[in-house]
């Protein structure tokens, strides 16, 4: 194979190794950095694909349509049987908004937060390299946060667009391994709500005004999680 | 066995197959029709579609370009009863960007506006081989091509987006 059909072949496979273009590649330098050009233009050409992927919305069709027995015709309920039936029907709406409310939301924030671990794969690095305290400002003052000192190992800061606003995620690095911190001045949750779903596990809580999304993959374990839940939500300063 | 059980277990089979290829079945969609709305009409109808032939699906192997397949078919069907009004790739580009997260990359933006701008004949091969993770004879099964036509198809939409690059580059 020469150069040129070579490198339309890779055009239109760059993973494509056959043994004829992996032989040329061997002997081309041209080429091989062709190929290796090609390769860094379709792990951008992935991120760019990668679009976030909205949060999980409640079922708005009934997979399966439970059919109703077509009711009598002349049939009349018992009078206090339909005053029955309209308490129960008040409670259990009464039940539904108070679930609506609180839950659903929390559970939908929480597959949000795991929805968007799986774009950045690189924050999972352990590494013992601190994030420049200029990047980390820069970060922090987008969203309108401060962290007070105690927050130690910060490996890794980004702003991300997460449900219509900038936010900071971090990455505290601990002994059990990396733990994510989004920092969600915008999301409000009242008492603590636990993750543990695609494979991650953590926890939001509510932080002053706003709320910390943190959780963590494989060994880490619930303490170290809590732990670091703790010392970023007593650290964080929301700025006006 | 009662009706119920079996409802029960098909929606578990159901969920166990579709549920976490949602977000692949999304960013499909969103590439096909370059709109947020469209895209999660077309996953909706996908998956109503979906439970409705469950039972159509051999292996449950094969569930992804299964998926995908009736995402194509769902697409093509809305498209098929709204032509949509030809759109300017830049104020598509400006209105999907905020909601695309890790745009803030400068050089992603500019990849997603050229992606905007590639024909459909060409965005889609490519979304199915670099996203996807398709072969060429998958891609060719997927789009009823021959997998020379894949191969050609590819080659132009990769020219394409680094012209496209090239240029946005030599404009600043």
């Amino acid at each position: 194979m020469n150069c040129e059909s070579v490198r339309e072949s890779l055009d239109a496979e760059p993973a494509a190794r056959a043994p004829a273009i992996a032989a040329h590649l061997a002997t081309c330098p041209e080429c091989a950095r062709h190929a290796a050009d090609l390769a860094a233009f379709d792990a951008k050409l992935r991120r760019a694909l990668e679009i976030p992927v909205p949060a999980r919305a409640p079922p708005a069709i009934d997979l399966a349509p439970v059919e109703l027995p077509a009711r009598r015709a002349g049939a009349r309920r018992p009078r206090m049987l339909g005053w029955f039936a309209l308490a129960a029907s008040t409670l259990l709406a009464a039940i539904l908004v108070v679930a609506i409310t609180t839950i659903y939301p929390r559970q939908a924030l929480a597959t949000a937060v795991v929805g968007h671990m799986a774009l950045e794969p690189d924050a999972w690095a352990v590494t013992d390299v601190k994030v420049p305290d200029a990047a980390l400002a820069y970060v922090l003052n987008r969203s309108g946060v401060r962290l007070e000192p105690g927050v130690p190992q910060i490996s890794y800061a980004h702003s991300c667009w997460f449900r219509g606003w900038f936010v900071p995620h971090l990455v505290v690095q601990t002994t059990a391994g990396p733990v994510t911190v989004m920092v969600l001045r915008h999301e409000h949750v009242a008492w603590d709500a636990p993750i543990d779903e695609g494979g991650y596990r953590g926890v939001i809580v509510p932080a002053g005004r706003g709320a910390l999304a943190v959780l963590s993959r494989g060994g880490v374990d619930a303490a170290a999680i809590d732990a670091v839940a703790a010392r970023v939500a007593a650290a964080v300063r929301w700025v006006d | 066995m009662s009706d119920a059980t079996d409802t029960a277990r098909r929606r578990a089979r159901f969920e166990a197959l579709c549920g976490h290829l949602r977000p692949d079945l999304y960013r499909f969609a969103f590439w096909l029709a370059r709109d947020r709305a469209v895209a999660e009409d077309v996953v909706q109808d996908t998956l109503l579609r979906a439970w409705r032939s469950l039972d159509g699906l051999g292996e449950d192997a094969a569930a992804r370009p299964w998926l995908l397949t009736i995402a194509r078919r769902e697409f093509a069907r809305r498209f098929e009863r709204k032509r949509f009004e030809t759109v300017d790739v830049e104020e598509l580009a400006a209105v999907e960007d905020p909601a695309l997260g890790a745009a803030d990359a400068e050089e992603l933006a500019e990849l997603r506006e050229a992606l905007f701008a590639l024909e459909d004949d060409y965005r889609e091969p490519l979304v199915l081989q670099v996203l996807m993770g398709y072969s060429t004879d998958e891609i060719a099964r997927h789009m009823d091509l021959k997998p020379g036509a894949v191969l050609t198809r590819l080659f132009r939409a990769r020219q394409k987006l680094r012209i496209a690059l090239a240029g946005s580059g030599e404009a600043k």
